[in-house]
């Protein structure tokens, strides 16, 4: 197997990058192709637009939202992460009912999607 | 290595929890062991601290007499004697200052949650004719109401809708059993007592009428007193000292939801299950009684018939998901009381189990009377209706 | 509750593998999935409704959808439940399974559990921020819904799937920024012996460096990531060079970038294993607990089989010889294959199990968890994801007693949340291992309780009906 590094060889603390160190890029967007029929939906009351097939994390992530909601505790940002149902991360509430697995959901039109907030769950007074 | 304390308790449940910290607060010198089998029945409880619900049956009691009663009928049967009740009572009324104890001892928060009491909920004529019976045999100071079922969703605006009514004990809350358990532990610590865990007590060491300490592997643990604290392995262990104790486990299994935003003011409970939200939001349905040995496994029927129970009751948990089903073993005795102090024949041992249903609400004075009778101190309640004399073919053998 | 011959959980290579194989040894065969279609993870299948995209594909793609066309051409012969999970095992061979359409028991003569493996990622600061994310599942957003997770994108973790990942999401259009590998070329070098004992996969493996290479992507051995930095999602990696143990050494720098996928191997999916009281054996090199198995892959409760990565992290290719042997011991031991025919397609799945496994466990030596990766979570470093319990909170459970499990579990929260531990358990194992001087072994495993996976309430309100199963002769 070859395994030769690609930086310069006589640099191995600094590892050379491709790019110019800026960001650039659009984030995450959608591959161009043909896609299924168009589904709308709501997220916080924006709409945003999907195609049938997609799940609601993947329409979400394309429409550039990676935070789907706030942690209880510390109220910090989460977004996917397994992309596979194991992680329970990408937890949104869908139609009223609360921790959806947004990667799991598939698309239909007219769902309303909510993020769960931190403090979303009142304690006893 | 081997050990000698005055006192060793064997069973680091909420009982014997409660038992170490009450005898390390009296400077005992005491040694709790435990050997963590699956199955505790503190951690299958659902925390609830209904001291008149239970002692009449409004609580787990009508659930488990559905299951066992031969006749169905809902009557005085159901009833357990007033002293007990007022044992339950008094062993309440202790919560809110032991909650700040072990807090300040030993650094645990029990989750001390009082609500909006306790609400037994009926649907049908048979159910609201027992509800008046224990209404009826209740001394006022309880303060048992009768709601309609317009008044109890007033309280708890979640309940279904076709509801006959409600009777509710508005004292009665709840608290986390395992960080009960816990935190008497950790007070117990805090104040002197030595715990062991996974030390396993294979017997009690006995010569001739006395009790001198457990076996534990290759080794002897000397003491003068033994406290049997073991649940529903405490007839097991009495057997090793040929001690016959009328105990026998009692399976429970218990439904967890996810984590939900609050929901319900109150306990719930009604001939299928109880219902009642955690302090982390979390819903727990219980239970089942069934005798099945001591075997912890969960089974579909059981879980499907708590979440359809559940379902019925408040309708908005439809679409919330399971997060954990599992069991524990309650120690089950004849009468239902609990099994306390000494037995006839026999010195150097106490009896500290047979908490059944009522196990955590009984814990701080439980704790309390026997940590008193072994200190020879006066007892915060009699203890003589609690004796495993009372059952006729309990006895130390002589030999 | 219904009666089944052989039923099969997890359709991914072994399972496919072990359905095929059965059903044409004669055995009526159930094969269950969570998904939608067949395929696992690693030949997972787009939606219908977008199976049109043009979606980069390679040899293993190629031969996945090979295996899913077999399978589709014995549709009328496998009894298929797609969208089902089995939440739950009873005694004896009971699976307890839910799809919308409501829930059943089926009792089994045969199991077969091929449910996969998930990714493992260690934690480190800022492993939580969104735009982080495991190589898998930026690959299958890739795969499955032709959607690009990020633009600027850095992969690391360890083990060969990284360069698959790499150079897929470069195929797609990503800007892939580079690849850091926490193994380091030394430790390559010392099993490349090893590694020619299967040329195909070493020629898999080069092929992807080439393509790695032609697209400009650097590689970089010994290297990881120490920190991800970023307010509401991502926006920098802190990344250095590192030792042999994987612990940082000389200069680190920072990269800016949208999104890091990061994966330190996978851990076998053993719940259900678990659940049937399998006796269960502890394997860091291949992913930690899994059960014991004989020769034909039966666990140690009668009639239950593990194969593919649920058993033990080994590859697809592994996956489906393990399914395809696992399919024939059912079919044996139901009778519907002979001793003489069972043995003669044995032996030689048996042997070319044998030659993959000295590839195999190369790379597992070479791809193994490093130690220093713990030390990377700082104290305020979140471990279990759930619950928000950080590192300093769990070392102060376990100073307060926590040593086992499940005191340590009711003490912190940590491992109570919904993903049941998956996430945290492999580092809160290793943290207590660490503090109380046991071996990860000695801790033991979080023990699991139904329900898997996800299940409503009102999931068990009606009962699912199958359809009665034609007699196979």
């Amino acid at each position: 197997m070859d395994a030769t590094n690609h930086s310069s060889a006589k640099d191995e603390s600094h590892p050379s990058v491709n790019a110019d160190g800026v960001k650039t890029g659009s984030g995450p967007r959608r591959i161009e192709g043909n896609r299924g029929m168009r589904v709308d939906f709501t997220f916080d009351g924006k709409s945003i637009e999907a195609f049938e097939g997609e799940t609601i994390a993947a329409a979400l992530l394309a429409s550039g939202g990676r935070t789907l909601r706030q942690t209880e505790r510390k109220g910090e940002p989460r977004g996917l992460f397994c992309n596979m149902g194991i992680c329970f991360e990408c937890l949104v509430e869908v139609n009223g009912n609360p921790n959806q697995r947004a990667c799991q959901y598939q698309v239909t039109d007219g769902l309303e999607i909510k993020s769960q907030p931190a403090d979303s769950l009142e304690r006893y007074e | 290595m081997a050990k000698t304390a005055e006192v060793i308790v064997v069973g680091g449940g909420v009982i014997g929890s409660a038992v170490t910290f009450e005898l390390a607060r009296r400077s005992v010198d005491v040694l709790l062991i435990d050997k963590t089998l699956p199955g505790r029945a503190t951690s299958a409880s659902a925390g609830g601290l209904w001291p008149v619900g239970e002692a009449v049956g409004l609580g787990c009691g009508i659930i488990h007499h559905q299951s066992h009663s031969k006749s169905g009928v809902l009557n005085d049967e159901l009833l357990l004697p007033g002293f007990f009740r007022d044992f339950l009572a008094q062993s309440n009324s202790y919560f809110p200052e032991l909650a700040a104890e072990l807090k300040e001892f030993g650094g645990v928060d029990i989750e001390y949650e009082p609500g909006a009491g306790l609400m037994f909920l009926y649907f049908n004529e048979e159910e609201k004719q027992f509800v008046q019976l224990v209404a009826d045999s209740l001394p006022q100071e309880n303060n048992l109401e009768v709601l309609s079922a317009l008044e109890a969703k007033e309280i708890e605006p979640q309940l279904t809708g076709d509801l006959l009514g409600a009777a509710r004990l508005a004292d009665e809350h709840q608290v986390n059993p395992m960080l009960l358990a816990e935190g008497f532990k950790r007070a117990a610590i805090a104040l002197g007592a030595e715990f062991r865990h996974e030390t396993k007590a294979a017997e009690l060491c006995r010569e001739g009428d006395k009790i001198v300490g457990v076996q534990v592997e290759e080794e002897r643990f000397s003491c003068k007193t033994v406290v049997n604290a073991a649940g529903a392995w405490a007839g097991n262990l009495a057997e090793t000292a040929k001690i016959r104790l009328p105990i026998f486990p009692v399976r429970g299994q218990v439904v967890l939801t996810q984590t939900l935003p609050h929901v319900l003011n109150a306990c719930l409970s009604n001939s299928g299950c109880y219902i009642l939200q955690k302090k982390h939001g979390e819903v727990l349905i219980g239970s089942t009684t069934e005798n099945a040995g001591f075997d912890v496994s969960v089974t579909p029927e059981a879980i499907t018939h708590l979440c359809n129970a559940a379902v019925r009751t408040v309708p908005c948990l439809r679409h919330v998901g399971i997060k954990r089903v599992w069991s524990g073993l309650r120690p089950g005795t004849q009468d239902e009381l609990p099994i306390l102090g000494p037995m006839e024949n026999i010195s150097g041992y106490m009896n500290a189990t047979g908490g059944f249903r009522t196990g955590i609400v009984a814990s701080p004075l439980t704790g309390r009377i026997v940590a008193q009778q072994i200190t020879d101190q006066e007892l915060d309640f009699p203890i003589e209706t609690f004796l495993a004399s009372r059952f006729k073919r309990t006895a130390a053998e002589t030999r | 509750m219904i009666q089944r011959d052989l039923v099969i959980v997890g359709a991914g290579p072994a399972g496919m593998a072990a359905a095929a194989t059965a059903c044409r040894a004669g055995l009526g065969v159930t094969l269950i999935d969570e998904n939608l279609s067949t395929g696992g993870q690693i030949y997972r299948q787009s939606p219908a409704a977008l199976a049109g995209l043009s979606v980069p594909t390679g040899e293993s793609s190629l031969h996945g959808k090979q295996m899913i066309g077999e399978l589709e051409s014995l549709k009328d012969q496998i009894e298929w439940l797609p969208n089902t999970s089995v939440w739950g095992y009873f005694p004896e061979r009971r699976l307890a399974v839910r799809s919308d359409r409501g829930w059943q028991i089926i009792a089994a003569k045969q199991i077969i559990l091929a449910a996969g493996a998930y990714e493992f990622v260690s934690p480190f600061p800022g492993w939580t921020l969104p735009g982080v994310m495991t190589p898998g599942g930026a690959q299958s957003m890739v795969k499955t819904m032709n959607i690009l997770p990020g633009s600027r994108i850095l992969i690391a973790g360890s083990g060969p799937f990284l360069l698959v990942v790499a150079a897929q999401l470069h195929a797609a259009g990503a800007e892939v920024v580079g690849v850091l590998e926490t193994a380091r070329r030394r430790d390559a070098f010392r099993h490349l012996p090893s590694l020619f004992s299967y040329p195909k996969l070493l020629r898999q493996g080069r092929h992807y460096l080439q393509q790695l290479r032609k697209a400009n992507i650097p590689l970089h051995w010994g290297h990881l990531v120490t920190s991800a930095e970023g307010s509401e999602c991502i926006e920098n990696a802190t990344i250095a060079a590192c030792d042999g143990n994987g612990r940082p050494r000389g200069q680190a720098s920072t990269i800016a970038i949208d999104t890091l996928c990061i994966g330190y191997g996978f851990v076998p999916r053993t719940e259900l294993a678990q659940m049937a009281d399998c006796a269960m054996e502890y394997c860091e090199l291949i992913g930690g607990w899994i059960p014991q198995v004989d020769a034909t892959f039966e666990t140690s409760v009668s009639g239950v089989r593990v194969a593919g990565d649920g058993g033990g992290v080994a590859g697809a290719i592994v996956a489906e010889i393990e399914g395809t042997v696992a399919g024939l011991a059912a079919a044996h031991q139901l009778g519907t294959i002979d001793d003489v025919t069972y043995q003669a397609r044995f032996d030689p799945l048996a042997k070319q199990l044998r030659k993959l496994r000295i590839f195999r466990s190369a790379l597992d030596r070479i791809y193994r968890i490093r130690p220093g990766l713990l030390d990377l979570a700082c104290p305020d470093t979140t471990i279990c994801r759930c619950e928000e319990i950080s590192r300093q909170e769990i070392e102060e459970g376990i100073e307060f007693g926590g040593t086992n499990i499940s005191t340590l579990k009711v003490i912190t929260r940590a491992g109570m949340g919904p993903c049941q531990g998956k996430m945290c358990w492999p580092a809160v194992a290793r943290l207590i291992a660490d503090k109380e001087g046991k071996s990860v072994a000695e801790v033991g495993n979080v023990r699991v309780r139904p329900p898997i996976g996800s299940l409503a309430m009102t999931d068990l309100l009606t009962e699912l009906s199958l359809d009665p199963i034609q007699e196979k002769h």
